[in-house]
């Protein structure tokens, strides 16, 4: 059924093929880090058929710029403009300079395209390669991730985490608890962190490369300000192209979510079938489990407890019984508060001071008890309103039946699970060209199609990807990014 | 004999009590119904299957029966008209082109009669909508915009034109229900200061057929582009009857990169239109502007509707707007929910779903009161959003709305 399926796909391509036309734009899909061209290949295929584009994966198919990020995001970005002149040089309508070219780039892949953007806007180009850019998922101002990683932060939290899901199984002599294909609780924190973000990041070594500190949020290739304007960090380049970002909002928990998009896509887990709450339920149940086993070793040290009035030997049994206990409540809490854990690490937390303003009236509430007008009432008023003594305006106000407080909370910004929404939103674009991705994460960006079939949070039958690229091609006549089908 | 009374009498009482609270609808604390019983429910894909789905933005009522999309689990998509009564088939079409992917996309419509027509790109159609049959199905030259109004049996669509190998524009035309032949319907007056580096000269960018003293009028939004892709927009009348302008080149809005523009609704005189993130207000007649209000995101999804002295305007920030179609003051604001389905309107409440909260909304429009805040999760197990399908059925007093897997008739608040 599947070859039938991709020979169905082949034959709509060649057809496709044929029937290109002039007014076919071309399109350069730009992968992210540590990605390939196939990242793209499922939108690429799709509006090839369905839209007047004539979509590449230029990237990648030359000297991929992943050889190149050792030296940094601007190499690798000069590698990416030669990558996109010869796919679009060699395209069945070569147009190298077309106005109409478009960039299209997922997460380090925007970055790239708007580094070019930047490289010809200082070296006065007036045939751009592309003269429009949609960012997908891209830390445009840096990814907190990358500190942390750069600074140990990173290391330690998952060390902490394996080492807290394993306290309780090992206070208890106990196997760890299987939770899927054969992964044990207390690998969870590591499966996460190795198999999923260091994959997905490109350190499987370990190392950094400087396009890696190019990504911190306070690295110069983003914020410097030198005297040469040529110079200047990405962030404070005005760019005159229309350019729009799309940024990704998971749910949460989004670390969790994130691992099983990455999991079920790339490391072939659940038989391949993309799903972005594979692992939520599966830590769901081991955090059950660890709680279970915190209720029991509390139940059996408190009865031990009580069976020491008739057996005092088994008062030796209570402090281990209470230790294991809080052993697994270890674990517990590493998976009850991985995500803000995982918030902190990839910098998506903020504060927020709220203010509010409530009806009181302190005096009538607090000070009734005293004589009106006396020494011990006036006590009162100060300390209630801070009024001294026979301030009858301070008085007045203080009883005019609100109050203003305000208080400082600490805010989770929204993510993709990797980037946050505050890096992933250009902030010099109109609004209108702000599009949200409801419910993906930065592996599901590029591909949002299993989630149309599946019920539930992961899909609701809601391609999410290919219908916002869709309102991009619906745009109105005369913009940029108005794309007609086909 | 006692004791079996007895044990009637308990059950009478458990199953009164059972029917009772199984149909109440369920409400929140602050009175707003959270979940409904449905009148009935229909699957939209083949027996219990879950598979993606077309998507219907456009009210495709006939005959008092919605016309909603399926797909029989096999990566076929369909319309189906369905008895209103019953959740159950009349018919069901797919003779869309093939080398596509299959999806049927229909966000504007025009239907006449028994008649419909859509268009996607270079595909058209006219299709029989009382027996669900295929009258017209051709192929254009050039990608046609999917807006399309009308008059009776006149079609009016918007069809890009090549001048010559360098420029382009975009025309209206008036096209024939039965045969698609097309002519040349209106032609705006372009400046030609500018021409895009696309080879853009401007075109009709939307516009709005109505009947006046026997004469075919079109209210008519065109556009034109300037640098760095800013669009410049202009309203016109066009008399399609005696081929000429009553007015034209009447500025709407300042210049933008982004200027998403609605269809132009016709109430009373005036001509409404969103563009971008602001909303617009002229004399129908001579085109002068009575107000104008700026939001802090456009329309572009759900839109507003004109009704009773209201304009209702479901913003991309969540919010619905409701000014005062004479002047443009605000009365009052609501929930919304942005890209949701379109605005549907009857006895006074406003009904749409989907969008962010992916939730059903029906908001009282005098006042903006929340009635219903359906949840997708309370009457599908498992569900948690509805599409942008959405039906009302005015005679009946029905509403139909879809998950991705059911569909769903409620009756309607009034």
């Amino acid at each position: 059924m599947k070859i039938i399926k991709n020979i169905i796909l082949f034959l709509s391509i060649v057809s496709c093929a044929i029937s290109l036309k002039a007014q076919d734009r071309n399109s350069a899909w730009v992968h992210g880090l540590f990605e390939d061209g196939d990242i793209w290949q499922a939108y690429d295929d799709i509006f090839r058929i369905e839209r007047e584009m004539n979509g590449t994966r230029p990237v990648g198919t030359n000297v991929d710029y992943n050889n190149f990020l050792g030296n940094g995001i601007e190499a690798a970005a000069n590698n990416a403009a030669g990558d996109i002149t010869t796919a679009f040089a060699t395209n069945p309508i070569p147009s190298v300079n077309s106005s109409r070219n478009l960039g299209i780039g997922h997460s380090l892949g925007g970055i790239v395209l708007r580094e070019i953007d930047q490289d010809e806007t200082n070296s006065g180009t007036t045939n751009r390669r592309v003269n429009g850019i949609i960012t997908v998922g891209s830390p445009n101002y840096g990814a907190g991730i990358m500190n942390s990683i750069a600074n140990g932060n990173a290391n330690l939290v998952i060390q902490n985490g394996c080492q807290s899901l394993a306290a309780g199984p090992s206070s208890s002599l106990l196997p760890y608890p299987i939770l899927f294909n054969g992964i044990a609780t207390n690998q969870l924190c590591d499966l996460f962190m190795d198999d999923v973000i260091e994959n997905m990041l490109g350190f499987p070594q370990g190392w950094l490369t400087t396009a890696h500190t190019d990504l911190q949020l306070t690295s110069s290739y983003f914020n410097d300000v030198p005297s040469n304007p040529n110079d200047i960090g990405l962030s404070h380049f005005n760019s005159s192209l229309p350019r729009i970002s799309v940024w990704g909002n998971e749910n949460s928990p989004t670390h969790w979510r994130l691992a099983s998009s990455f999991l079920t896509m790339d490391a072939g887990l659940n038989n391949d079938v993309h799903s972005d709450d594979f692992v939520v339920h599966r830590v769901n149940q081991a955090m059950g489990f660890y709680h279970l086993m915190h209720q029991y070793y509390t139940a059996v040290g408190i009865f031990s407890i009580g069976l020491g009035f008739t057996n005092p030997y088994s008062w030796l049994a209570v402090p281990s019984n209470f230790y294991r206990a809080s052993q697994w409540r270890r674990g517990y809490n590493w998976l009850y508060h991985s995500e803000t854990t995982w918030n902190a690490l990839t910098i998506c937390q903020g504060t927020y001071t709220l203010t509010y303003t409530i009806a009181d009236n302190p005096v009538q509430n607090y000070c009734n008890g005293y004589m009106f007008g006396t020494q011990q009432w006036w006590n009162c008023v100060s300390h209630q309103c801070g009024c001294v003594p026979y301030d009858y305006t301070c008085l007045t106000n203080c009883t005019s039946g609100t109050r203003t407080y305000s208080e400082t909370v600490m805010v989770n910004h929204p993510s993709d699970g990797l980037v946050c929404s505050y890096s992933q939103i250009l902030d010099d674009i109109p609004q209108n060209n702000i599009y949200m991705a409801e419910g993906v994460n930065h592996r599901d960006e590029t591909d949002t199609r299993d989630m149309q079939n599946q019920a539930g949070p992961n899909g609701q039958g809601a391609d999410v990807m290919r219908d916002i690229f869709n309102d991009l091609w619906n745009r109105p006549l005369g913009d940029f990014f108005k794309t007609e089908p086909r | 004999m006692q004791k079996s009374i007895i044990v009637l009498l308990l059950s009478i009482i458990v199953i009164t009590q059972y029917s009772c609270s199984k149909d109440e609808p369920i409400t929140n604390d602050d009175g707003v119904i959270i979940s409904l019983q449905p009148n009935w429910v229909r699957s939209l894909h083949k027996e219990g299957t879950f598979f993606s789905n077309s998507i219907i933005r456009e009210h495709l009522i006939h005959d008092g029966n919605p016309i909603v999309s399926t797909t029989d689990g096999e990566n076929n998509y369909y319309i189906n008209k369905i008895d209103i009564n019953t959740g159950e088939d009349i018919w069901r079409w797919n003779d869309v082109f093939s080398g596509f992917t299959g999806l049927i996309d229909i966000s504007y419509a025009y239907i006449h009669d028994d008649l419909m027509w859509y268009q996607f790109g270079t595909r058209s159609y006219t299709i029989d909508l009382s027996n669900g049959m295929t009258v017209r199905k051709e192929r254009f030259d050039e990608s046609f915009d999917s807006r399309v109004t009308g008059v009776g049996d006149k079609v009016f669509v918007l069809g890009r034109t090549r001048l010559d190998s360098n420029r382009y524009t975009q025309y209206g035309y008036d096209a024939d229900f039965i045969t698609g032949e097309k002519r040349v319907a209106v032609i705006p007056n372009l400046s030609l200061d500018y021409i895009a580096d696309d080879g853009l000269i401007g075109g009709v960018s939307n516009y709005f057929a109505f009947t006046e003293n026997n004469d075919t009028l079109l209210s008519v939004v065109y556009v034109e582009p300037m640098e760095n892709w800013y669009i410049d927009s202009y309203l016109g009348l066009y008399n399609f009857s005696k081929k000429e302008w009553i007015y034209d080149r009447v500025s709407l809005v300042t210049p933008s990169q982004s200027g998403a523009s609605s269809f132009p609704t016709i109430y009373e005189n005036k001509v409404y239109m969103s563009l971008g993130n602001k909303i617009v207000c002229h004399n129908l007649h001579t085109g002068e502007q009575i107000w104008k209000e700026q939001f802090p995101l456009d329309f572009q999804f759900s839109g507003f509707i004109v009704k009773e002295g209201r304009v209702i305007a479901n913003c991309e920030n969540q919010i619905l707007y409701c000014l005062d179609a004479d002047t443009g003051s605000e009365l009052w604001t609501g929930e919304g929910s942005g890209t949701s389905s379109r605005l549907r309107y009857l006895n006074g409440v406003v009904y749409f779903s989907g969008g962010a909260p992916s939730k059903i909304f029906a908001i009282e429009a005098a006042t903006g009161k929340t009635l219903w805040r359906l949840e997708a999760g309370l009457i599908e197990e498992g569900a948690e959003r509805f599409k942008p399908d959405f039906y009302l059925i005015e005679d009946k007093k029905k509403v139909v709305v879809c998950t991705f897997k059911n569909a769903y008739c409620f009756d309607a608040i009034r």
